[in-house]
């Protein structure tokens, strides 16, 4: 749906032209003016150390966009790629890929992304190296089982057998069967991505001080939740929420589109 | 293939499954829940006092405590002596760590020198297993300790100075030591010189101690689930031979793992006591009818450490300038919620010998601290990181704080959040140029506290001020209260126009009751016995 | 079939070896010095290097790699020192609450997600489909541990149908022998309905939190996947034949569209198993996503390393289950794996 293409770039330029129009920095500390609430001054209201919200929100915009995005494009690009690998290569091949992927796979995805965190250095690039790390599993699996499938297809064999190039195969046959799994993979990526860094956060080797990211946000503005001070957790929430859910609906449609066999079909009758 | 959309029953499956087991699921899950949610029985059993703690310790063998936490597991043991008490807030009491009484040695005598110290024990206490609580005992308990980390708490920080025990009779402990210290029955009501069971430890390994215990105290550790629950039940042997035994015939200590989770109990009223909630999240109970809030002093400081062997810190200028700088009121307000109490010198408002006029609090001077800066000759801006200890927020609010307070004059603060391995080995191997620390020592004397803290080559912060040290060693070994103030007063003379680190501010302590408490003391060593419930 | 098992088992086991090195390179290799934070500002130096022999940490990576493998397989799991007891028996006390909130979760998501995912593909439904797509979306997207907070807010403490972040039972309750470790199985089978009831109670709010992004992620996908099988040619085949609607979707629709589900399935369990760290911090869940991540920034190694051997075991063990049933679900993969399997 354009709507949902339409919020996340309005998000987008919003957030990356806040600079030029909304004055309050997001790293400015007001002591005397901590845990306001929402007001004319400060729309989104004031955080612990009494830096303004919206202005963090937009920073946090920023920031939490180009992680999701770049997470999931990086972790797609590579994990689809030996998904591929792993589904047309030789049976060495596949099983080799296997196991290291299982290897990878066998870590539940946080501590993954602490131990690389811990050793490489605590910050937000790491953290993103981490989770990149451990979701491009998931996208070669899902890509590999996908590609398996489209494989034993019978077109895939006559098109072998009609002397087509592999490379031609691949791009006309195997790629638009793969493409949909891995967008609907892409956009829960994207909030898996965020979130992640998010509980990263949470201890303490997500993105450091003062960084504004919404994930961190969230989860600094707990107990403050709890304690009255709704607006420092839930602005930042609301903004997780609307745009992982607008870029999963934008993947739907891009996957709907993208399906050489696509009509207007929504039941199976 | 066409939609048939014709309204027809499909072949086969019910279509409207999904409908009927709605309102079923709905039923079965109200009757769950309310059963689950009503729950307790009534039963004449005596109440149990149901403690939430944030801060669970990380081993209860007595040699080992590294830290304060730890220290509640010296409610399963006895000591030699105990701490007195003093009126508190709100009609609770206090430990008072400068009155010493006898436990379960009734009384004890030293040489003028105080080198030698004699303790008599009262006889009749056994432990479960039933081995006596004699002299063995202590002997054994004690070389223990000496053998692993605890040595320091009973060297009080003079290391190596218990040089021979002796148990010349089974109610008879002679502590030979190298160096007089006349605090000595102080240093041994603390928690790392309880009183183990020889026979028990003998027979298992060095490790079982971590996660049992073997005690005859005011209570016995009837169950120890690491990080999540500590439950302790009144020791009958104990009140026999003491006479008396605790208030509460069970306390069970809930540890939770998140301030908010914290913060929920202690609305909800499940919780009788609750220790270790964020100032933050106590700040917003104060309101509340159903709860008392308790605030007591600590020796606890929030400190920004400043090596002096690092630049720009080793400019004695660049430390006076960053003091200078620090928005402290603003720290105290924001951060402690008001529950701080601004100081500078070096010892803790809460130790003896403590001089007001002598540690008035750094007043904020943005302008002189900018000049300071141009005097030491340091080029702005200087690079500097700031090492906190991962995941913890008031550490996060204090270095956003700091981090703005110090751009303007010229010191770039970059702060680092480390797991907890890494910041402890940080500053302990003094890996790092700044960090944020809160420390306070779990038993506040300030010969003991300033020992580590001041002494030349033995602090993390590379504090050396050989005039102090001197009056610290002769205040140490002697027990002339009038001599020893002049001798702390010289010390806090000496030691202030150095601006040797930054005080935040000495955190007071919040506790939430319920109205159920009936008595209750503070001890940071989270002692129990006066506690009781109505 | 033998040889296909034989052949997985030897594979299991390079994963979980794997894994467990990398665990080790990884946290070895990472600063910070646990016997610092273990014994504390007064360590003395001696102290402190008789911390690392007794602990193995003066000898080299390979070493102390075989000393941890040697120890492992004999059942000593080593030492916790963040928790002052031995690693195994830490472990087995604290699994079983995350296996079983776990296994709740996944087992209402996956309903859930096969039940809507059927309902909304085998009949035009559009409202129903509207409806149940926006939910999914949110519940994708909403960040679990905000989730979980806004639940017990709302249902535990301003209503009051559920019992707030008070772990897996109400303490009261909870005296009667825990054989098997799962509270659900342990109340029945001791014959006390209240504390199942009080069980029971405990865990509709962390499960549905939990299940909640894994329900709306079994959702899209399956729906995806069913989708797009439903614009196959091979269906309108089957379907010319005369072959009922039912059956149609069941048999010959379902089994194609139903296996990179069943993959994801499979990984969303296995990460299941392991622990939702935040989830589990909100409700005071006593399971091992705290107790790991702690010991993570600990350094306590040894918790570290027995965890990633145990939940590689595990996911080990889902990922068979998930192959063995391809097999079963699409007789075309398993016609290719004995033809593998032949060369």
């Amino acid at each position: 749906m354009l709507v949902a293409v339409g919020i996340l770039v309005a998000f987008a330029v919003l957030a990356f032209s806040a600079p030029l129009w909304y004055g309050i920095s997001p790293l400015a500390t007001d002591p005397a003016h901590v845990l306001g609430a929402p007001s004319f001054a400060h729309p989104m209201g004031t955080d612990d150390v009494g830096r303004d919200v919206f202005a963090r929100f937009l920073a946090g915009a920023r920031i939490s966009l180009a992680v999701g995005l770049g997470v999931a494009v990086c972790a797609g690009v590579v994990g689809a790629g030996l998904g591929v690998l792993g589904g047309l290569g030789s049976g060495w091949v596949d099983t080799a890929l296997s196991r290291l992927l299982d290897m990878v796979l066998a870590f539940p995805p946080l501590i993954l992304a602490m131990a690389i965190t811990v050793g490489l250095g605590v910050g937000l690039i790491t953290a993103c190296l981490g989770i990149v790390l451990s979701t491009i599993p998931y996208y070669a699996r899902i890509t590999r089982s996908d590609v398996l499938r489209v494989r034993s297809a019978g077109y895939v064999e006559a098109a072998v057998a009609l002397g087509v190039p592999p490379r031609r195969v691949i791009r006309r046959h195997i790629v638009p069967h793969v493409v949909p799994t891995i967008l609907v993979q892409a956009a829960t990526t994207f909030s898996f991505a965020i979130l992640s860094v998010a509980g990263l956060g949470f201890i303490g080797l997500g993105a450091q001080i003062p960084t504004p990211e919404w994930g961190t946000m969230v989860t600094e503005g707990s107990s403050l939740f709890i304690s009255g001070h709704w607006w420092v957790s839930t602005f930042p929430g609301i903004g997780l929420l609307i745009a992982t859910a607008a870029a999963a609906v934008a993947a739907d449609r891009v996957r709907v589109l993208a399906d050489p066999h696509a009509t207007v079909r929504t039941t199976l009758a | 293939m066409f939609r048939t959309d014709d309204g027809a029953t499909p072949r086969g499956v019910n279509a409207h499954l999904p409908g009927r087991l709605l309102p079923l699921a709905a039923a079965l899950l109200t009757a769950i829940a309310v059963a689950g949610c009503g729950g307790s029985s009534t039963s004449s059993a005596p109440p149990v006092l149901n403690v939430i703690s944030t801060r669970p310790p990380t081993t209860i063998d007595p040699a080992r405590l590294t830290d304060v936490p730890d220290d509640i597991i010296g409610n399963a043991y006895i000591q030699m002596t105990q701490f007195g008490s003093r009126p508190g807030p709100d009609g609770t009491t206090q430990i008072d760590q400068t009155k010493v009484l006898p436990y379960l040695a009734k009384s004890w005598t030293s040489a003028d020198d105080f080198k030698t110290w004699t303790f008599t024990l009262k006889p009749g206490l056994r432990f479960a297993s039933g081995t006596p609580v004699d002299s063995a005992a202590v002997k054994f308990s004690y070389e223990r300790a000496l053998r692993f980390i605890s040595a320091y708490v009973i060297n009080d920080g003079l290391t190596g100075n218990v040089t021979q025990i002796d148990t010349p009779d089974a109610n008879t402990v002679v502590i030979h030591l190298r160096q007089g210290n006349p605090q000595m029955p102080n240093v041994l009501a603390t928690a790392p010189s309880s009183i183990v069971d020889p026979s028990v430890t003998q027979a298992q390994s060095d490790d079982y101690l971590s996660g049992h215990a073997a005690g005859s105290g005011p209570f016995r550790l009837a169950q120890y689930l690491p990080n999540q629950l500590m439950v302790l039940k009144k020791n009958p042997a104990f009140a026999k031979w003491n006479g008396s035994g605790p208030g509460a015939d069970e306390i069970r200590v809930q540890y939770v793992q998140s301030d908010a989770t914290a913060l929920l109990k202690a609305r909800s009223g499940q919780a009788d006591v609750v220790i270790g909630l964020s100032n933050q999240a106590a700040s917003s109970l104060k309101g509340n009818s159903a709860v008392r809030l308790l605030v007591n002093d600590t020796s606890e400081t929030e400190q920004v450490l400043l090596p002096w062997a690092k630049p720009p810190f080793n400019s004695q200028q660049v430390r006076q300038a960053m003091a200078e700088a620090v928005p402290y009121d603003a720290i105290v307000s924001s951060v402690a919620k008001g529950w701080g109490r601004l100081f500078y010198g070096p010892l803790n408002p809460t130790m003896q010998y403590f001089d007001a006029s002598l540690e008035p609090p750094v007043e904020t001077n943005v302008a002189h601290a900018q000049q300071l800066m141009k005097q030491a000759g340091v080029k702005t801006p200087v690079a500097v990181t700031l090492t906190i200890n991962a995941g913890n927020p008031i550490h996060q609010q204090i270095a956003t704080l700091l981090q703005s307070a110090w751009k303007q004059i010229g010191v770039q603060l970059s702060v680092h959040e480390v797991p907890p391995a890494q910041y402890s080995d940080a500053i302990f191997g003094q890996k790092v140029q700044a960090a944020l620390r809160l420390d306070g020592p779990a038993y506040d004397e300030p010969g003991y506290f300033l020992g580590y803290d001041m002494v030349c080559r033995q602090n993390p912060n590379n504090i050396c001020i050989p005039g102090a040290d001197k009056a610290l060693a002769e205040a140490r070994a002697s027990s002339d209260t009038a001599a020893n103030t002049a001798r702390y007063a010289q010390i806090q003379k000496l030691w202030r126009p150095l601006y040797p680190k930054i005080f935040l501010y000495s955190a007071q302590n919040v506790t939430v009751l319920s109205k159920a408490v009936d008595k209750w003391q503070y001890d940071l060593a989270q002692s129990m016995s006066a506690w009781s419930k109505k | 079939m033998i040889a296909f098992v034989a052949r997985r088992l030897s594979l299991a086991l390079i994963s979980i070896v794997g894994a467990s090195v990398i665990a080790f390179v990884i946290l070895r290799v990472a600063p910070g010095d646990p016997a610092r934070l273990v014994l504390g500002q007064f360590a003395t130096p001696a102290q402190i290097a008789q911390f690392r022999r007794a602990n193995g940490l003066d000898l080299n990576l390979a070493a102390q790699y075989w000393r941890f493998v040697s120890r492992f397989v004999t059942g000593d799991w080593g030492f916790s020192y963040g928790s002052g007891v031995p690693v195994r028996h830490l472990l087995i006390s604290r699994l079983p609450a995350t296996v079983e909130l776990a296994l709740t979760a996944f087992a209402w998501a996956a309903a859930a997600a096969v039940l809507l995912a059927l309902a909304c593909t085998y009949r035009t439904r559009p409202r129903l489909e509207r409806s149940v797509n926006a939910v999914a979306f949110a519940g994708l997207a909403a960040p679990p541990f905000w989730l979980a907070l806004l639940a017990l807010l709302a249902l535990s403490l301003k209503i009051g149908i559920f019992p707030g972040p008070d772990g897996q039972i109400n303490a009261r309750l909870a005296a009667f022998p825990h054989p098997t470790g799962f509270l659900l199985l342990d109340s029945l089978l001791a014959g006390r309905l209240d504390a199942f009831a009080s069980v029971v109670s405990h865990l509709v709010l962390p499960a549905f939190v939990l299940g909640l992004g894994v329900w709306a992620y079994l959702y899209r996908l399956l729906r995806a996947n069913l989708l797009e099988v439903a614009n196959e040619p091979f269906l309108m085949v089957v379907e010319s034949k005369g072959i009922g609607r039912w059956t149609t979707f069941w048999r010959h629709a379902l089994p194609n569209a139903g296996l990179p589900t069943l993959t994801a399935a499979g990984l969303v369990l296995a990460w299941l198993l392991g622990g939702s760290v935040l989830v589990e911090a909100v409700f005071d869940w006593p399971g091992v996503g705290g107790l790991v991540v702690d010991a993570v920034g600990q350094k306590d190694y040894s918790i570290v390393q027995a965890f990633i051997v145990v939940s590689a075991a595990t996911y080990v063990a889902v990922n068979f289950l998930v192959d063995l049933l391809y097999g079963v679900v699409d007789p075309r993969i398993r016609t290719a794996v004995n033809h593998g399997a032949q060369q």
